[in-house]
């Protein structure tokens, strides 16, 4: 079981998968690049929101991406 | 393994050698039951670790890394999208049971290190590498990583052999 910082850096971590996805393809970004990259990391978010190392964390945004 | 060989009193690990007539065994069975395998490695021993940047070759994952460590792969890593020189490419692997990740560090997503997958060895990976974006993901078994499989930048990963 993870312990409450890795907690914390995973949340971490989830966050900025979720502001990635929110704020959409970057110009650099090629299409197919964008849609690999957001289609990876929602299949992500779908299995990890369901973590059981999660205590009472706020997964608003995640569910808003997912549900 | 499916059960323990003693011989002396001494439990025999799988890194001890059983031999038949002077040859090493890999397995040892009883009435058709696989009762002891000769590990490949030390147990928690570091097999390898690969690392690519963001827009980065992969071929040498293929060439290089399967190639040096076959035991570690249940099958030969293939391409399912784009190559080494392609802008976007994405390789698939399979680990051998007794494998796992132990390690993911995403420049974007952060680092996974807490040691989930040691629990479920072998399984379906992705590498994904694209222009300005990389990471790997596990097909199989969910959440096992504990970072996301694609984020800016490059990533890294290090496989272990935990014998489980």
């Amino acid at each position: 079981m993870p312990t409450a910082e890795q907690i914390a850096h995973y949340y971490e971590g989830l966050c900025t998968t979720v502001d990635s996805i929110n704020a959409g393809k970057t110009a650099e970004m090629g299409d197919r690049e964008w849609e690999i990259h957001s289609t990876t990391n929602i299949t992500w978010l779908k299995t990890i929101v369901n973590a059981d190392f999660w205590t009472d964390e706020d997964m608003t945004a995640v569910h808003l991406i997912i549900d | 393994m499916a059960g323990d060989i003693y011989f002396n009193g001494s439990k025999l690990t799988g890194q001890h050698d059983v031999k038949l007539n002077g040859t090493n065994m890999d397995n040892v069975y009883l009435n058709g039951t696989k009762i002891w395998t000769r590990h490949p490695y030390a147990i928690g021993t570091d097999i390898f670790t690969y690392s690519v940047g963001a827009g980065g070759n992969t071929d040498s994952f293929i060439s290089s890394i399967h190639a040096t460590y076959p035991l570690a792969f249940a099958s030969t890593p293939v391409y399912i999208e784009g190559s080494g020189g392609a802008l976007d490419k994405r390789i698939r692997f399979v680990l051998a049971d007794g494998f796992y990740v132990s390690r993911y560090a995403q420049d974007e997503g952060g680092t996974d290190s807490d040691g989930v997958g040691a629990s479920n060895t072998g399984g379906n990976y992705i590498i994904y590498v694209g222009g300005t974006v990389s990471g790997l993901s596990r097909e199989s078994g969910g959440g096992s990583l504990s970072v996301a499989g694609s984020g800016n930048g490059g990533h890294s990963f290090k496989v272990t052999y935990s014998g489980q």
